[in-house]
């Protein structure tokens, strides 16, 4: 098991770079189960974030950003255990910032019990805050510099919002799992070493509403399991 | 104009359907429905209080719904829309209005933004919270509700709507608002950037100053010139100054033998700061007018000085402090009050019996926020309101439900 932290993607990234070489035939890890998520077509129509009477200068860090932390480098996929229960663990830091109005990253997973510190890069203040049902706290106005400890008890996916900036929106994914990980900017993903066993698996993605199921997948006695996943409408 | 108003729709609409089809942008939708319950006291008004006399007994009813949208063709064109079905005045719900339509150009790596249409007016803070969602109170600022005695038909005349009455297209006219509250302007406006997130100015060149109401009907000399700067001079501290100068007058019989236009000059500053929980924010706004003075009852102009132009200055000034505190352990909700006074100068030619060209009014609203869901907000708000010079019963008990996504 690996500790997940704010750089885990780019450590998830690095880790395909040097272990696959870009292909997934030459996989030689055991007991893992590997894939590839094709991302959901950028829709036409998006109904909500028409951010009203926003306007369109973006800095030149923002747009960076922005292309670093689009929902299709956020989306997290999560093996939940079915015949043994996992021992899971606070995660030791993570870190929610942040920086040119955007929350990063765009989606946090983390372990159930996690201390959760939102850190604020931005020389002005941000106002961040989870809602009911899912989640609960309200940081209220902080300076830059400022990293505020917030506890994660409940499992789930928990919205995060900032009051002075409607448009700023992330999310916390809390897992009673300690087997997740983030797919790379291919798409590829890859649990090594997971015990023997079955696993239910599940998908998220900033567009969707909810953390989907994907199936069952089975591993055992060494098994190279590749499981691909679809979120490509029809 | 309702017809005209259809046809541009669904030209709108045509167009839209087509550049989807061709998969040329991609369009973000949102919107709201507001529902009110309201109460106000015996001599409620809505040019006075906000409260229409024909539902100030507890009426429950629709009060805005708001369809908006950002069509964005690239990085550099986008559209931003909103189609608004609002209260005609407080009284019938059936007002509807293409609120902002515009046309943006940001030049690719330069700090600046173009537009062109319809847009909100740039001037002060308050216009730039245009949805309920983004607004502590339900009533808006004596600033930007309170009508005046200045009307666009016919300048200055004392009493107006309340002492003196004047029909125009069978509807009694009641003035104007120094800062109209729906905020729209029409015209071209230019923001620039000029240290992102710390220091941004804007300047519109509209087709009428910022207290005309419905200024789709304006005359085609009409110009105003508003602009505004906003800066941060601290993490907990945003700054805004902004300065109108423009004409407002409509095409109107009454006005027709005046061969002139007349204008406002608006000078205001606002600011907000916060730290944790707490929040302070306010405006302060100065308004002079030059319009000629109407004597209703005789339905002439009266002439100020023959040396001089034939026109009166009359100025008066407004501010609000709002003070709002979140609860830590209720995200969502919270407490705000305000204190609002709108303040007018004296007449300056003795023909009247007033001092004031209008009668000064001070409001302290006390409202709670509650939002149970993402989606969902409700608030309640409880104002107390006094006229100098009356003994009118104007308090009011107002809550909304606004459903958004």
């Amino acid at each position: 098991m690996y500790k997940t932290n704010i750089l885990f993607p780019f450590f998830s990234i690095f880790y395909f770079s040097i272990a696959f070489g870009g292909s997934l035939t030459e996989i030689k890890a055991q007991n893992s189960l590997i894939g590839k998520v094709t991302m959901p077509k950028e829709r036409v129509l998006k109904i909500g974030g028409s951010n009203y009477n926003a306007d369109g200068l973006v800095s030149d860090p923002k747009k960076r950003i922005e292309i670093e932390n689009h929902p299709d480098r956020n989306v997290v996929i999560s093996l939940h255990p079915i015949d043994f229960t996992p021992m899971v663990k606070p995660m030791a830091r993570a870190i929610l910032t942040q920086k040119e109005k955007t929350f990063i990253p765009h989606v946090l997973p983390i372990t159930k019990g996690s201390v959760v510190y939102i850190s604020n890069e931005d020389e002005f203040y941000h106002n961040v805050h989870s809602k009911k049902p899912f989640g609960l706290f309200n940081i209220g106005r902080k300076e830059a510099g400022i990293d505020v400890p917030v506890t994660i008890r409940q499992v789930g996916l928990i919205r995060v919002a900032c009051n002075e900036h409607t448009e700023m929106k992330g999310f916390i994914l809390s897992l009673d799992t300690p087997y997740f990980t983030k797919a790379n900017k291919e798409g590829l993903y890859n649990f090594p070493d997971l015990p023997d066993g079955r696993y239910q698996m599940q998908v998220f993605h900033p567009d969707m509403k909810r953390p989907r199921e994907y199936g069952i997948v089975e591993i055992k006695n060494g098994t190279r399991a590749e499981k691909n996943i679809n979120l490509a409408r029809p | 104009m309702k017809d005209r108003s259809i046809h541009i729709l669904l030209i709108i609409f045509c167009c839209l359907v087509s550049l989807q089809v061709f998969g040329q942008f991609q369009a973000k939708f949102s919107g709201n429905v507001d529902l009110g319950l309201q109460y106000g006291e015996a001599d409620s008004h809505f040019y006075i209080n906000g409260v229409h006399k024909n539902h100030k007994n507890w009426a429950f009813r629709p009060v805005e719904i708001n369809l908006i949208t950002r069509l964005e063709f690239s990085e550099q064109w986008f559209v931003n829309g909103r189609l608004q079905l609002e209260q005609d005045e407080g009284n019938t719900f059936d007002q509807f209005r293409v609120s902002q339509l515009n046309l943006n150009w940001v030049p690719d790596d330069t700090p600046w933004q173009f537009t062109l249409g319809r847009f909100i007016n740039p001037f002060g803070a308050f216009n730039q919270k245009q949805l309920s969602i983004n607004r502590s109170f339900i009533d808006v600022p004596l600033a930007y509700g309170y009508y005046t005695n200045i009307s666009p038909y016919i300048g200055y005349a004392p009493g107006l709507g309340e002492v003196q009455q004047l029909s125009v297209d069978n509807r009694l006219h009641w003035g104007l608002p120094n800062n109209y509250y729906n905020g729209y302007s029409n015209g071209i406006k230019a923001k620039w950037a000029v240290k992102p997130n710390k220091l941004s100015a804007e300047i519109a060149l509209a087709t009428a100053a910022p207290l005309e109401q419905k200024n789709l009907n304006f005359k085609p000399w009409n110009y105003a010139v508003i602009s505004r700067v906003m800066w941060q001079p601290a993490f907990f501290w945003k700054q805004g100054v902004s300065i109108s100068y423009g004409s407002f007058f409509r095409d109107n019989a009454l006005n027709a033998i005046l061969g002139q236009q007349f204008n406002q000059l608006l000078i205001g500053t606002d600011f907000k700061a916060g730290i944790g929980f707490f929040e302070i924010s306010g405006e302060f706004t100065w308004a002079s007018h030059q319009v000629p003075w109407y004597d209703i009852p005789t339905g002439s102009y009266l002439d100020a000085d023959p040396e001089a132009p034939p026109y009166f200055t009359l100025n008066n000034w407004s501010a609000y402090l709002d003070l709002r505190y979140e609860f830590s352990f209720l995200p969502g909700t919270y407490l705000a009050c305000r204190l609002d006074t709108l303040q007018f100068g004296e007449t300056d030619n003795g023909y009247s019996a007033q001092s004031h060209w209008d009668n000064n009014v001070r409001r302290f609203t006390l409202a709670l926020g509650v939002q149970p869901q993402s989606f969902l907000l409700v608030r309640m708000a409880y104002a107390l309101q006094n006229i100098s010079s009356q003994n009118a019963d104007l308090n009011t008990f107002r809550t909304t439900l606004t459903a958004f996504f």
